[in-house]
């Protein structure tokens, strides 16, 4: 039930020269493609935007329709960014007008920017996820975050506590869909009347699942000092992430992508 | 060696779990703690690595003793504990990650940790399972798994606390298994808390546990040839001992105490 629906954008595990690539490149290109995102102005650098990720989507080799599955959700919010900019831009020659309701033709262009740009966004952080294990990810932040330990950031911990949430999410989505199952069999009604009703409703599903998340939290703090976890110190790790020419080469690539879109904004 | 001292234990002031302890676990020894719920298995247990520390009294492993909060971490790379829910004890998101886990703690080169990681999961028969993450295992894999991650602590010594208590019947002779071959072929000491007697019969000794008292110790065979011990303390002997402590009771002396069913079946030839 739950469980499928929020699995979304979780690694899909394929062979490709993407999937090969090291975390720490592959989160800093995002940065930078996020960034960029925000310094393009016009269509060409819309365009050049788009045609990076699809670039990107097919080296990674990933089918259309597991991106596609991840980007629904997103596609509503982009759509409702889009109306809304299309309402309250108030620039530009007026086209149709309702009382204090304005469209206008800038706007329309400008909500559709927008949405594009918050479609985009959201789509090549998905690629990341897609083809990046968890582990990789967690293990490449730690690495990224690690010179900031120097200000006492808690690098280690933060990955740590990731990865573990990580773990936790199927076995916690299962637990619920256990304990509304439970209260079905006494007689619950979960998914019917009004909203307030069923935001009622929630309250004998989430308790028992903060309880038993608590108890859980406790046994596996526990299990982990018996296998002598003590934080950061004194610990080794076993795959540690390998920097290749091809991650510099990657980054290159989004470097150039940075003044090509500068360079765009011109026209 | 594990020496349990004079320990006394408390959760709350005014009720004792355990009380004056005394117990001596050989290595390779395999031992099994017996006793009804609240008797204070599992905090006997807890006391070993030192998850929890005794009010008074003392306990050593190899001469380290758990209240010395250094010399407690070594007891801790010697000693390897798995738990009862096989959910709560797998930190990584993969099988061979989890294996991994305890060697990093131990700040292990990766060389050598790949080696352990490879080598426990041969051993535990899990390579085919190496990249998946916990929530897709069953109960059985979950607690090899820990018994792997044990394994590649490289523990002289391994605490089970009702191992098998969550799982189904087949999957309990899966983990039954793994922890025999540990035990047989790497000369672990084995401390076993159960209540299922079946399981404590693989034991060389059994400790039965009331009220935090030992009541009993000796060989499976003693102990459970005491039925009405066995039934004061509300549990249940398996089927064979039962029919055999019968007979016994019946006038057949030589059979007291046979568990086994193959031998029952052979000394019950012999006596016609």
């Amino acid at each position: 039930m739950f469980k499928e629906k929020l699995l979304i954008g979780q690694y899909y595990p394929i062979e490709s020269p993407i999937h090969r690539l090291d975390a720490r490149a592959k989160i800093l290109a995002s940065l930078i493609y996020m960034i960029t995102l925000f310094v393009v102005n016009n269509w060409w650098g819309y365009a050049l935007m788009a045609a990076v990720f699809l670039l990107n989507t097919a080296i990674s080799r990933l089918p259309m329709a597991a991106v596609w599955r991840g980007l629904k959700i997103i596609l509503y919010f982009s759509i409702l960014t889009m109306i809304f900019n299309f309402f309250f831009y108030s620039e530009g020659e007026i086209i149709w007008q309702y009382k204090a309701l304005i469209l206008t033709d800038q706007g329309i262009l400008h909500g559709i920017a927008m949405g594009l740009r918050l479609l985009l966004l959201v789509a090549f952080a998905s690629l990341l996820t897609l083809t990046t294990t968890p582990i990789q990810l967690t293990d490449g932040l730690e690495s990224l975050l690690n010179p900031l330990s120097v200000i006492k950031f808690p690098a280690h911990d933060i990955a740590m506590m990731t990865s573990i949430a990580l773990r936790f999410i199927p076995t916690i989505l299962e637990e619920f869909d256990r304990i509304i199952l439970a209260q079905r069999a006494r007689g619950a009604t979960i998914s019917q009347g009004s909203f307030l009703k069923r935001v009622k409703a929630m309250v004998p599903l989430m308790v028992p699942l903060f309880v038993a998340a608590f108890r859980r939290a406790e046994e596996l703090a526990q299990a982990m000092e018996a296998k002598c976890y003590r934080g950061g110190k004194g610990r080794s790790r076993w795959k540690k992430p390998q920097w290749h020419q091809r991650d510099s080469g990657y980054l290159i690539l989004f470097a150039l992508l940075v003044v090509a879109s500068v360079l765009l904004r011109g026209i | 060696m594990i020496e349990i001292k004079g320990v006394y234990f408390a959760y709350d002031e005014d009720t004792p779990v355990l009380k004056n302890i005394n117990l001596n676990i050989e290595r390779g020894e395999w031992v099994a703690i017996i006793g009804p719920n609240g008797s204070g298995k599992s905090t006997l247990a807890r006391q070993i690595n030192g998850l929890l520390l005794p009010d008074s009294g003392n306990v050593c492993v190899e001469g380290l003793s758990v209240l010395n909060s250094e010399q407690l971490w070594q007891i801790r790379a010697k000693v390897a504990f798995v738990f009862q829910n096989p959910d709560n004890q797998l930190v990584a998101t993969s099988v061979e990650d989890d294996i991994a886990f305890g060697p990093e703690n131990l700040g292990l080169e990766p060389e050598l940790i790949t080696e352990r990681v490879e080598n426990a999961l041969n051993i535990t028969g899990l390579q085919q399972l190496r990249n998946k993450p916990p929530h897709l295992l069953s109960g059985g894999e979950k607690q090899r798994v820990a018994i792997a991650g044990a394994l590649a602590m490289a523990a002289e010594y391994l605490i089970m606390d009702e191992p098998t208590s969550m799982l189904d019947p087949h999957l309990r002779t899966q983990v039954l298994g793994a922890v025999r071959q540990l035990h047989a072929n790497y000369n672990m000491g084995i401390v076993y808390v159960t209540n299922i007697l079946e399981e404590a019969f693989l034991a060389d000794r059994v400790v039965a546990l009331a009220n935090g008292v030992i009541v009993a110790q000796g060989t499976p065979e003693r102990v459970f040839a005491d039925t009405t011990l066995i039934s004061r303390l509300g549990l249940e002997l398996p089927p064979v001992c039962r029919i055999s402590s019968l007979l016994a009771d019946a006038g057949y002396e030589r059979l007291r105490g046979i568990g086994d069913l193959d031998q029952l079946v052979e000394v019950l030839c012999k006596l016609s």
